[in-house]
């Protein structure tokens, strides 16, 4: 009976049991159709991510050559030491590999601390491998090698790595290439770079970029859990970058560096603070930069793919002077004489001058201030003046022609404004022609206005006070008279000082038609002025790249000569003071020492310049620049020269010789002067 | 009882869909096996193979006597899962933190698997006398002790996965049994609400836990897999990639990336279910899915037939063994229950947990052999 009632009341549970397996199955019934049926499209692709692998391979950057494909920039293999962060899953087992392989590394840079910030400042791209050193020895290869079982996840890629054929050879020209910054990612044009991707920061790795880079490939891999790859999937070929000829001539390049750096030996021998200095050589008749050198010197491989020590970073950025900087295109100064012809060109063109007319020089120019001469230097025409860089001269050709002028034959030339030479970071120089002196000197009245404005404002608000706690009508009184009497010595300090910054003042037309004063350029700006006043008065845009050459040998792009206009200055005054600078290199000249050796065909035509920059660390009427500009021959001139020696204290004496040995090389005179010199010591030997 | 006369009364449909249950664990188990880092490997199925025929052997076996005579001697079953237990505690060798093996000669017992059967023996005679009777909880507690015992001994090991299918067992027991459903319900509901709170609270006010690291971090993972995608949350995260990416009609057999490559944990054991997914698709599974349906469902209906309370209530147990088993095992690798490291019957690799279930079988196809009086 007691079995009976059980069994009864079983078949009624029971079938609640079987209600509560059915809601079981219906469960995991439809949580599979959600998982298999709906959500499957984001679970495949979640599966197929798992397993494949994107492994980019970097193309090889374009080559650079010189005019004759000389090759000045190449690549050369290099292994890098890298961190595959998937060779292992848990984060403990990963520190005692980092361990282990700082072990084995023994390398200063390398510590535990810096492989695990690597690894976090990529935590995004994981997947990749994680650098951790670029460019180790075969030896590290090997002893990486022996270690292999130790060290999962370890790994050694080949990358190629810019060489460079001449170590600094126009270091500052090329520029470097170094890894990219958040900063740059972000810039449009370079969304298909990834962080750690190297470009080129400076010269014609920047400008250029696009063209020498290529385009990366990738091998797509199918990998295990443990990122261990089972077989390839796809291929996408890296294309290499297009390669780039330069304009620059790799002879007339090595003589250029070769000579500045004795040069710049020499000179600080006597002036020590000479350590800077730049020149550029153009082709007179294209534009073309033929050799372009800036010291202190730049050596792109120093920031090749490894940090830079302290001692560097110094060198490079902080430094007085910084070497990173191309002096040739970002360095403004101050021209010194060698401006003169400028002023010269203005006055003829005016016609207050003839070139026969004489100023008479006593030693000292008769306005104020006074300003002294480089001599006295008695009746002296354009040639004579210009061969002897007669102050006094020029100041009164200056004051004849007035600013006007001078300002718009500069502009002509294309002082002040950048050549749009293609390299990065032009500086845009100075010419203080009318537009720039309105917009200077207003600005100036509006500081000097702000400054008095506010001076009188807390002057009256004290005096607000004092006469409010006056404690009399008398003193009131007298609180207010002190009042009116002090704000009329401000509204007269006020007047003085808008007169004298905000006004052009005739010493100023006298200071720039001598190239001091105001006046600042580049020296590819001086170069190209140059070269326009030598070609007849065709003004090019200088630029630094003939061709650009596909990795197939196509060429891409064969750069033209552009003309950027032609002087209106007429072609007589244009002869004229062809003929004034070669009388600069004709006995009596200042630069005569330079050339006389040149034979008669090949004359120079040149002008020097000793300039008092007025800069921070120069001592007023001790400290100069030695500038220099030069073109030849000067009767079919071929090429400009145009040069600085910061501290140089004398054109022809210093950065003069850089352009000699420079022009020696171009028309080929200095193998016989080799030639000769050989002799003469043989002589002397025997 | 002749086994001609056995063979004559048995339960075909059960037998047959248990075979079948194992001919896809076998498909399945090649292709978990089959994997890029270990390479084409046949002994893991022949293994199997072998335990499957000592697993039959076994079966036929627990035929061979009615188990219902057998009820009398429950309390030394009981006692046997208590020694088994200890045994474990003393001598087991300790894998993943837990002390589940015992070895014995060339082979290594797994105790957790065959005490759950003893426990379904054990418990059934201890309510069968019950039935009717536990309507209130305070006709539970004798029940809630008796499980209570062998329980804290298996949670000594620790072994999560197997306390929870004991406590499964009894649930489905006395629910069978006839305790009231609303009362079984509010325990499981409390139960769950009391290891949130404990949870809660140990992470809030630092409360004492008696559960080890890995085992909260499992739970924790299980309600958001993302807090350690590459540690704990790794297996729910990638079980649930090859079950998804396995779409309706699956990769095909031996073609399932997440299975093939190792993304998939405990792939022919605990994660079997996965693979079959992966490969076989939602057809696959539905498939699989519903012979455990069947088997269940025969089960239950044997439960029905039962001579007597004492074989209905074996049954029972071996169904919520089994139910409990499926639930949890699949329910794992598709994200509704946390992960607690049980086999899915019949289906995942090992030879304890095989022959364990065959003899669960045997018991279940006992009660149905010898439901019927008339016959003997």
């Amino acid at each position: 009976m007691e079995q009976q009632r059980a069994k009864v009341l079983m078949e009624r549970t029971l079938r609640l049991y079987l209600i509560v397996i059915i809601l079981i199955f219906i469960a995991l019934f439809l949580r599979l159709a959600w998982l298999q049926i709906i959500k499957t499209g984001f679970y495949k692709t979640r599966a197929v991510s798992n397993t494949m692998r994107l492994i980019p391979e970097t193309a090889s950057r374009g080559e650079i050559t010189d005019k004759n494909g000389q090759v000045l920039v190449t690549n050369r293999p290099v292994f890098n030491l890298s961190l595959d962060y998937l060779g292992l899953n848990d984060e403990e087992g990963y520190d005692e590999i980092i361990k282990k392989l700082v072990a084995i590394l023994d390398d200063p840079e390398i510590t535990f601390d810096n492989i695990k910030n690597a690894i976090k400042s990529q935590s995004n791209r994981l997947f990749e491998p994680i650098i951790i050193k670029r460019d180790i020895s075969i030896e590290l290869v090997t002893a990486i090698e022996e270690h292999r079982r130790e060290l999962p996840g370890v790994s050694i890629i080949t990358q190629p790595q810019r060489s460079y054929n001449y170590g600094s050879l126009a270091g500052h020209l090329l520029g470097y290439v170094h890894s990219i910054t958040k900063e740059e990612l972000e810039q449009s044009g370079f969304e298909d770079y990834g962080l750690g991707d190297l470009v080129g920061k400076t010269g014609i790795e920047k400008t250029y970029e696009h063209e020498l880079r290529g385009e990366n490939g990738f091998r797509q891999m199918e990998v295990t859990a443990k990122n261990r790859p089972v077989r390839e999937v796809r291929e996408k070929p890296s294309v290499p970058g297009n390669n780039i000829e330069l304009t620059i001539d790799l002879k007339l390049q090595q003589v250029m560096e070769k000579s500045f750096d004795e040069v710049l030996e020499n000179v600080q021998k006597k002036h020590p603070k000479a350590q800077a200095g730049a020149a550029v050589l153009l082709d007179v008749n294209t534009g073309k930069v033929l050799a372009m050198a800036s010291r202190p010197l730049l050596d792109p491989d120093d920031f090749n793919g490894k940090p830079l020590q302290q001692e560097r970073v110094d060198y490079y950025f902080r430094n007085s002077p910084p070497a990173l900087r191309n002096r040739a295109i970002q360095g403004n100064y101050v021209p010194g004489s060698t401006f003169k012809p400028i002023t010269g060109m203005a006055a003829l063109e005016a016609g207050v001058i003839s070139p026969e007319g004489t100023v008479t020089c006593s030693g000292r120019y008769w306005y104020p201030p006074y300003i002294k001469c480089t001599g006295v230097h008695g009746n002296v025409n354009y040639y004579s003046a210009m061969a002897k860089s007669c102050n006094v001269y020029f100041q009164e050709v200056a004051r004849r022609a007035g600013m006007g002028l001078i300002g718009s034959v500069g502009q002509e030339f294309g002082l002040g404004e950048r050549t749009g030479i293609d390299l990065p970071f032009e500086s845009s120089g100075l010419l203080p022609h009318r537009e720039w002196q309105k917009n200077e000197f207003d600005l100036r009245a509006i500081k000097i206005n702000e400054r008095f404005d506010k001076q009188v404002d807390t002057l009256e608000k004290e005096y607000q006070k004092k006469i409010a706690n006056a404690e009399s009508d008398s003193e009131k009184r007298r609180k207010e008279r002190e009042l009116t009497n002090r704000k009329r010595l401000l509204e007269q300090q006020r007047k003085i000082e808008l007169d004298y910054y905000t006004q052009w003042h005739d010493f100023d037309t006298y200071n720039t038609g001598i190239g001091q004063g105001y006046n600042q350029y580049t020296i590819i700006q001086l170069a190209n002025y140059t070269a326009t006043l030598a070609n007849g008065g065709k003004h090019y845009k200088p630029y630094t790249v003939q061709k650009i050459i596909g990795p197939d040998g196509t060429v891409v792009q064969d750069t033209k000569p552009e003309l950027l206009g032609t002087v209106s200055v007429s072609p007589e005054t244009i002869t004229e003071t062809q003929k004034a600078m070669t009388a600069v290199t004709a006995p009596g000249g200042t630069a005569h020492y330079l050339f006389y050796k040149f034979p008669e065909e090949i004359k120079v035509a040149a002008k020097t310049g000793t300039a008092q920059p007025g800069r921070t660390g120069y001592i007023k009427n001790k400290d100069f620049d030695g500038l220099f500009i030069a073109f030849a021959p000067a009767d079919n001139p071929e090429i400009a020269f145009a040069g600085v020696i910061e501290h140089g204290y004398s054109g022809s004496g210093s950065i003069g010789l850089v352009a000699q040995a420079v022009f020696e090389e171009y028309f080929g005179l200095n193998k016989e002067e080799t030639n000769i010199t050989q002799t003469e010591l043989g002589t002397s030997s025997e | 009882m002749r086994f001609s006369k056995i063979f004559k009364s048995i339960d075909y449909i059960l037998l047959i869909t248990v075979m079948l249950i194992l001919v896809v664990g076998f498909f399945v188990l090649q292709s978990a096996t089959y994997n890029a880092s270990i390479k084409y490997n046949m002994n893991y199925v022949l293994r199997q193979g072998m335990w499957v025929v000592v697993g039959l052997i076994a079966f036929f076996s627990v035929l061979l006597l009615d188990i219902s005579k057998l009820a009398k001697y429950s309390n030394y079953f009981y006692i046997l899962n208590i020694v088994l237990l200890l045994a474990v505690l003393i001598l087991g060798e300790e894998t993943k933190g837990a002390q589940a093996w015992i070895p014995i000669g060339p082979f290594k017992l797994q105790p957790a698997e065959i005490v759950k059967t003893l426990l379904i023996l054990g418990l059934a005679n201890f309510l069968s006398s019950r039935v009717g009777k536990l309507n209130r909880l305070r006709d539970l507690f004798p029940v809630f002790i008796y499980v209570a015992i062998p329980l804290l001994l298996i949670l000594k090991q620790p072994d999560l996965g197997t306390g929870l299918v004991y406590v499964a067992i009894m649930l489905g027991m006395l629910l069978a049994a006839g305790a009231s459903p609303a009362l079984l319900f509010s325990l499981v509901a409390g139960g769950i609400a009391l290891i949130v709170l404990v949870i809660y609270g140990h992470y809030t006010w630092d409360w004492w836990l008696p559960l080890k690291d890995y085992q909260l971090m499992r739970l924790i993972v299980f309600v958001d897999p993302m807090v350690d995608p590459r540690g704990w949350g790794w297996n729910v995260i990638q079980s649930q990639i090859a079950v998804g990416s396995g779409g309706i009609f699956g990769k095909g057999w031996q073609s399932g990336s997440q299975t093939k490559y190792d993304f998939l944990p405990e792939q022919w054991t605990d994660f079997i279910f996965s693979v079959l997914a992966e490969e076989f698709g939602f057809i696959g599974s539905v498939v699989l899915l519903s012979l455990f349906f069947v088997l269940l469902y025969r089960g239950i209906k044997i439960a029905t037939k039962a001579k007597d309370t004492y074989g209905s209530l074996v049954a029972i147990g071996v169904v919520s063994m089994i139910a409990f088993h499926v639930l949890q095992n699949i329910g794992m690798t598709i994200g509704i229950m946390p992960i607690t490291g049980i086999p899915l019957p019949f289906v995942s690799y090992g030879g304890s947990s095989l022959l364990a279930n065959m003899i669960a079988l045997g018991l279940l196809m006992n009660v149905y052999v010898y439901h019927d009086h008339v016959l003997f």
